[in-house]
């Protein structure tokens, strides 16, 4: 479980603060999307819960250890997969074979399993690899080293159309129910149809901390026609109709999220 | 003590091209001293033969520069140490390695240490050979210089050596606390730091006890160096300010 208590915190040589009395309680178990705008923090947090960065303020605690203090206990139970990473110039195997001791579930069959999913040789030189490339490679041992947190910035950025279908494929079979992923991005409609909770962040605050299955419950996101606007609570234009964010009424079917309609209405202070 | 030899080896493979590449710098650096001793030495002597005390002597030479530049290797190693992880990436896959600070800092420190003792001796030990070997190419008197530079880091007094841990404990601390240009930073402070302390002990008398003072203050500097690195290096982060990593 990860608890974030009156959090404060700026970047070494800032006088602005990014959060300031920040809290945020997450449950094990579950698919958390971390939804914000640019500069919204939503990467200092990812780097603030995995030990990159120390809190000026308040505490920050991974199933009871100080992230911070990276213990390595802690650390075979949390991987990162951020926005910039690095991976050797060397094989795939070799890589493997480097990292694959300091995960104690590491899994070869996962890794062959996510591989052969992006579509991709076990045989590789990384050096020669694409970014989008790296970036899969990357993702696929991030979800093969089991660890209890798994973390991804921004994981869809710089991956073509049938790869972001391939990268929500890959998450769904190889996600274990025991474990928890927390996905920021901006991309919304990349990642929606995986999320179990999302978070919304603004500066400094939480706008929205909720259950995916609460949020279809008490909303339904469907397209009203200009002239039958009644009941919604934001709405934005497209070319079948207006797409619409309601209440829902008894009676009513649940509908699937729109993360981009939802995120707009809260961040808009519609929804809270 | 599996998890640190784990973490030995990925260290060395991940760092290992960079040492060979700079090892075989020093083999070519190395004979670059030899043959310019040769040139230097056979100015007035143009056309005529290498006399046998002229390349005693080119060995000798040739061996106190060894000595100075495997010094100054070892120095640039200590200040370098952290080099590759000064970037977001490389430093956040370092940090999230499942490993302890201690381990992660001493498994670099062993490795580098290890490879720029051996590195060296060794790139020092290939050149001679291949100066020998052209010594003897070109009827040349042989003289090897691989010997001196041996006696010179094996039969050393006391405060050569402390001097030099305390000079590499303070190139470790400046390496972990500067994010760019190391060796000019760490050689600039560095200097006015000897200078100071050599002026300070320039007042003590005698000169025994000069002696045991300047040993002592040697020895409680290169643990201090040492424990500040490793603390430092304990708090770093995956952004810091621009030239420091605070």
């Amino acid at each position: 479980m990860i608890e974030v208590n009156n959090l404060t915190f700026n970047y070494p040589g800032q006088k602005d603060l990014l959060f300031e009395g920040f809290n945020l309680r997450l449950e094990e178990n579950r698919i958390y999307g971390l939804l914000g705008k640019n500069g919204t923090g939503k990467s200092t947090l990812l780097y603030l819960l995995s030990g990159l960065l120390r809190p000026k303020g308040g505490t920050v605690s991974l199933d009871g250890f100080t992230p911070h203090l990276r213990d390595a206990d802690m650390l075979k139970e949390v991987f990162l997969v951020p926005e910039e990473y690095d991976l050797p110039n060397t094989t795939l195997n070799s890589y493997v074979r480097l990292i694959e001791p300091f995960y104690p579930r590491f899994s070869r069959e996962v890794l062959t399993v996510c591989l052969s999913e992006f579509e991709l040789d076990q045989d590789l030189q990384l050096g020669a690899l694409s970014m989008g490339q790296k970036k899969k490679v990357f993702m696929s041992v991030a979800l093969a080293a089991g660890t209890k947190l798994l973390m991804m910035d921004e994981p869809t950025n710089g991956l073509d159309i049938p790869s972001k279908t391939q990268f929500r494929k890959v998450v769904a079979q190889q996600m274990e129910e025991t474990h928890t992923l927390i996905i920021s991005t901006h991309q919304v409609h990349d990642v929606e149809a995986l999320l179990d909770h999302v978070l919304i962040l603004n500066q400094r605050e939480l706008l929205l901390n909720s259950p995916v299955d609460e949020l279809t419950d008490k909303y339904v996101f469907t397209l009203r026609m200009p002239g039958d606007m009644d009941g919604v609570i934001y709405a934005e234009p497209s070319l079948m109709g207006n797409a619409s964010m309601l209440l829902r009424q008894p009676g009513m079917p649940e509908t699937q999220i729109n993360l981009e309609l939802l995120f707009n209405a809260v961040t808009k202070g519609l929804v809270k | 003590m599996k998890r640190f030899s784990q973490m030995l080896r990925y260290d060395f493979k991940t760092g290992i091209r960079p040492m060979i590449w700079f090892s075989t710098g020093m083999v070519v650096l190395f004979l670059l001293v030899f043959m310019s001793l040769h040139s230097l030495q056979n100015m007035s002597n143009i056309g005529g033969k290498e006399p046998a005390y002229l390349t005693y002597t080119i060995a000798h030479e040739a061996a106190v520069m060894g000595c100075v530049i495997i010094d100054l290797f070892w120095w640039g190693v200590a200040c370098t140490l952290f080099r590759d992880v000064q970037k977001k990436a490389p430093r956040t896959s370092m940090l999230m390695l499942p490993a302890t600070n201690l381990e992660k800092f001493l498994s670099r420190w062993v490795y580098m240490l290890a490879f720029s003792v051996i590195g060296s001796f060794v790139a020092f030990f290939v050149a001679d050979m291949l100066h020998l070997g052209w010594l003897a190419a070109t009827g040349r008197t042989h003289a090897t210089s691989a010997s001196q530079v041996f006696d010179y880091f094996m039969k050393n007094d006391k405060m050569f050596y402390s001097l030099f841990f305390t000079f590499h404990a303070f190139g470790l601390l400046c390496g972990v606390l500067f994010k760019k240009f190391h060796i000019v930073v760490t050689a600039v402070v560095g200097v006015i730091l000897f200078a100071v302390f050599m002026q300070v002990c320039s007042y003590i008398t005698p000169y025994e006890t000069r002696e045991i003072i300047c040993l002592v203050a040697a020895i409680i500097a290169t643990i201090t160096f040492t424990i500040l690195a490793y603390r430092l290096f304990c708090r770093w982060q995956v952004v810091t300010r621009k030239f420091v990593n605070l």
